[in-house]
């Protein structure tokens, strides 16, 4: 059984209580980010847009950061979750620059530093902190086939209701 | 000394890793240097450990508490390790958090193990606000200032001393305790420059304040005018409307800016600034003119329809479009909807807007309400239920025969006295009317950020004998004090209960989590003994513990309660039945379209439209708000390295058009100038804002160096507003501001 988070951008709000509780849970430094809130502008007034991506490490089924690292510092838990072993980092970067999305980041210390979708918390039963804190159900780590249940309520919740 | 000295600067921040592995390692290692922490000063954190170190290493516990980063107060659970807090989420039994946080609720410990906190009491040496402090005992800083106000008292009476505090403080009760008791009738919370015209509307219209009762989670059609919800984030509200929205509700939200809220609704509204009362006005006219309106509500519960309906002809849609900007035929059929939706609910707003006519915009939401009959029903605003919590009763307090300073209730007969009217205090103490201000006791709040207009509030913190901020932070207001308290965070303290009304209530306590750090106390324990030293000891002669208890009482519980539950429930259902059978408190007993109560005071009692002033030429309507992660100008936010890394500058937000016109580039720092103030701040161009506005958000610019974090970023807001207040219900007008924007040269 592996875990994936869900993210669903039509609730996103832009709060960044997913990004503090990441921070409060792992002790992240300031100026690393393991999850990362970012809007997108779009339109002309009167009919602008914005948009909210929540975005942290996809946990890759085939993670190219595991394949790119020379020290085998990264690897991948029987659940799916992606960590690094900082005993083993030698801060080359090579992990983030084979990440589609540049997730790992460099720490103060020269070593890379990602969201381990708090596994400490998954191995108690509890969501991540960022899942449990999200405000509007924005969030939400599970297997595929959960998550894939969660997508199907709310599409056909948002084709019953629309006119 | 001067407090710098022991205050940790652009180094970075505490973290808790750092404080945990300070612990583990314990004093002897830390002094002797061991450990990643060489950058601070040692004496630092010798200080700091001291109470960790006392206190018991005890396994993993979790206490319950409540949150303190902004008003709402929702329920925390805090799971603390060896004294430290490890970590902070909601408390899962409490209503409005239900386990969930906001991102300042989860930033808490960066409060408590903050570096730059007041450590212990410090009294000025130098000249006001030049940074110049000594280091002092607890007896020699409360003997310091019980001598000033003895002093003050004898020369020019009690009510020559003001005191500031935060609303929501849980020691409200106490605080206007020890000011009654002191005899001063000028006692100011900051409400006079938020929501106090909507609670003056309130009790106008409906018989009593009903805060942010509204019941988004069960209603189909939402109206938001400017209640920007999802940026100010009471936990409570932020997922009942987003529950509401994904289950289809529509969102209809009016806002001269296009802020996440807007982003989120099925119809954005950039209405005029100013003109939501014509909007709203244009919708009572269609609804009454369609005979929309629910009639059998109206004639049971209402008072004054048949004035409202002989009122109401002129205001058209027609009418309205000139005013707002927005097609009558929008306005129209919003009506419609609004009327025909079952339930449809308008948020009748915190602070709505800033304008003059404040009380009127609040009192015709409520009227729209309940126009369509949708009151204490599910999906509508309803009067939110309390439980009465016990008191140690005073002795007789002292005859307090002097005026407030601020004109309340002479010249605001409906403003409650409980809040005054803070923004008209600073020229009250600089014109000496109707006598001298020469004592002001601001506890935890920043009035120095807060209020309109920062020239005139130094110039009339110089004018005072005595200013003594009790605080965590050193905020702007402490700086420019005499005297600086620290005061115990809220992980670090017990409280006097909370009453969480809604639609049953409950009651929280927070709990002391950890020992409180430094030499910061209780601010029970400091007013405690400040009574003591003025005379007025007999009114304290109690411990926190034993008011805890006497306040609990009538529930049959006492303190030792929360500690097996996280909350006490009442057995009140939670059930919305309409208004059968409850008492309405006003003079008519019905909820009042025609307000006897303002008729009786002189004031119009139907809400009878008056125009925003106009931006004069080559001007733009300065407007403010907030984003999710500060509170207001609270440095327990701005000040704090999680929040201040999301959001640590503002911007002024201007029309893409508009900084075309000016010849204004996105990213550039541009000036901003009217007749009081001048300053530079980064330009936002952007398509989300009309272009005869701009916005910043507020609580930015801080002046205390040592917020060291936030000082010198962005620019104030109230640096370009004047006091002022609503006529009727005394809020500030802060939305009459018109800037001057133009490029560096």
């Amino acid at each position: 059984m592996v875990y994936k988070f869900l993210f669903d951008i039509d609730r996103c709000i832009d709060c960044k209580a997913c990004e503090v509780a990441c921070k409060q849970q792992n002790d992240v430094e300031i100026g690393v980010r393991w999850r990362r809130v970012t809007e997108i502008e779009g339109g002309k007034y009167p009919n602008p847009s914005r948009t909210f991506v929540s975005l942290a490490c996809f946990h890759c089924s085939r993670p190219p950061c595991i394949t790119a690292c020379p020290t085998k510092a990264i690897y991948k838990r029987a659940d799916g979750i992606v960590i690094n072993d900082e005993s083993r980092c030698i801060g080359c970067g090579y992990c983030s620059w084979a990440c589609p999305f540049a997730v790992p980041e460099y720490g103060s210390d020269g070593l890379m530093q990602k969201c381990i979708a708090c596994y400490q918390r998954i191995d108690k039963g509890l969501d991540p902190a960022c899942v449990h804190t999200c405000l509007t159900g924005a969030l939400a780590f599970d297997t595929p086939a959960e998550i894939a249940k969660i997508q199907v309520e709310r599409a056909t919740e948002k084709f019953i209701i629309s006119p | 000394m001067d407090v710098r000295t022991d205050a940790i600067y652009s180094e970075g921040r505490m973290s808790r890793r750092t404080f945990s592995k300070l612990t583990a390692l314990g004093t002897a290692a830390a002094l002797s240097g061991i450990s990643n922490v060489g950058a601070y000063p040692l004496e630092h954190f010798g200080k700091l450990i001291e109470p960790a170190i006392a206190a018991p290493a005890e396994a993993e516990s979790v206490v319950y508490g409540i949150c303190e980063m902004c008003p709402f107060n929702c329920g925390i659970k805090v799971t603390c390790d060896g004294g430290i807090v490890k970590s902070i989420e909601g408390n899962p039994n409490e209503p409005h958090s239900k386990g969930k946080l906001c991102a300042r609720g989860n930033s808490g410990e960066q409060v408590l193990y903050n570096p730059n906190r007041v450590k212990y009491p410090l009294i000025r040496t130098g000249e006001r606000g030049a940074g110049g402090w000594k280091r002092a005992t607890w007896d020699e800083a409360l003997d310091y200032i019980a001598g000033k106000l003895n002093e003050i008292k004898g020369n020019y009476g009690p009510e020559s001393i003001a005191l500031i505090q935060f609303p929501t403080n849980r020691m409200v009760p106490l605080v206007r305790r020890f000011q009654k008791a002191l005899g001063t009738p000028n006692y100011f919370s900051s409400l006079g420059t938020c929501k106090i015209s909507r609670v003056v509307a309130d009790i106008a219209t409906l018989g009593g304040h009903i805060l942010n009762a509204v019941d988004f989670k069960n209603a189909k059609y939402i109206m938001l005018f400017g209640r920007n919800t999802f940026e100010t984030p009471a936990t409570g509200s932020v997922q009942a409307l987003s529950a509401a929205i994904t289950s289809g509700a529509k969102l209809v939200y009016l806002d001269p800016r296009y802020t996440v809220t807007a982003s989120k609704a099925d119809e954005w509204i950039p209405i005029k600034p100013g003109t939501d009362l014509a909007f709203v006005l244009a919708m009572m006219n269609v609804i009454i003119r369609e005979g929309l309106y629910d009639e059998e509500f109206i004639n049971t519960y209402t008072y004054g329809f048949d004035e409202l309906k002989g009122f109401i002809g002129e205001y058209t849609p027609e009418w309205a479009e000139g005013i707002t900007d927005v097609p009558a035929e929008q306005i129209e059929r919003i009506a419609i909807e609004f009327a025909t939706t079952k339930p449809a609910v308008a948020h009748p707003n915190w602070h709505p807007k800033g304008y003059e006519s404040e009380t009127q915009i609040s009192r015709g939401i409520l009227i729209l309400n309940a126009l369509v009959g949708n009151i204490n029903k599910p999906g509508g605003i309803f009067y939110p239920r309390g439980v009465k919590l016990g008191d140690i009763k005073p002795p007789a307090y002292p005859e307090i025969t002097a005026k407030r300073v601020d004109g309340v209730p002479g010249t605001y007969p409906l403003v409650p006295a409980s809040h005054g009217l803070w923004q008209l205090l600073p020229d009250a103490i600089i014109n000496e009317d109707p006598y001298p201000v020469k004592g002001l006791i601001v506890y935890r709040s920043n009035p120095l950020l807060g209020m309109p207009d920062r020239t005139r509030i130094i110039e009339a913190f110089k004018k005072l004998d005595l200013l003594v901020a009790i605080d965590i932070l050193p905020s702007d207001t402490a700086w420019y004090a005499d005297v600086i308290l620290p005061e115990c965070t809220y992980l670090e303290r017990d409280d006097p209960p909370m009453v969480i009304k809604g639609k049953s209530p409950k009651v929280a306590l927070r709990q002391q989590c950890v020992e409180p750090m430094y030499d910061s106390k209780h601010s029970f324990w400091i007013f405690k003994e400040l009574a003591k030293r003025i005379g007025i000891g007999n009114y304290f002669d109690f411990e926190l513990d034993d008011y805890i208890n006497a306040q609990l009482k009538p529930l049959g519980i006492d303190k030792n309660y929360f500690k097996e539950n996280s909350i006490w429930s009442s057995d009140i259902s939670p059930e919305l039945k309409g208004l059968e059978g409850m008492k309405i408190n006003t003079s008519t007993g019905k909820i009042e379209l025609y307000s006897k109560k303002l008729e009786a005071n002189g004031y119009d009692p139907l809400p009878t439209f008056v125009p925003p002033k106009e931006a004069p030429s080559g001007m733009f309507r300065l407007l403010h708000g907030h984003i999710a992660v500060h509170t207001h100008a609270n440095p327990a936010t701005f000040d704090n390295a999680y929040l201040n890394e999301i959001c640590s500058e503002n911007e002024l937000w201007i029309n893409t058009d508009t900084a075309m016109d000016l010849g204004i580039m996105n990213g550039e720092y541009v000036w901003v100038e009217n007749e009081l103030s001048r300053g530079k701040i980064k330009a936002k161009v952007t398509e989300q804002i009309r272009p005869d506005a701009v916005f910043m958000l507020h609580g930015f610019g801080h002046l205390s160096p040592d917020l060291t974090l936030t000082y010198g970023k962005g620019l104030n807001d109230n640096d370009f507003i004047k006091a002022g207040a609503d006529p009727i219900g005394g809020s500030c007008p802060m939305s009459e501001t018109f800037v001057r924007i133009y490029r560096e040269g």
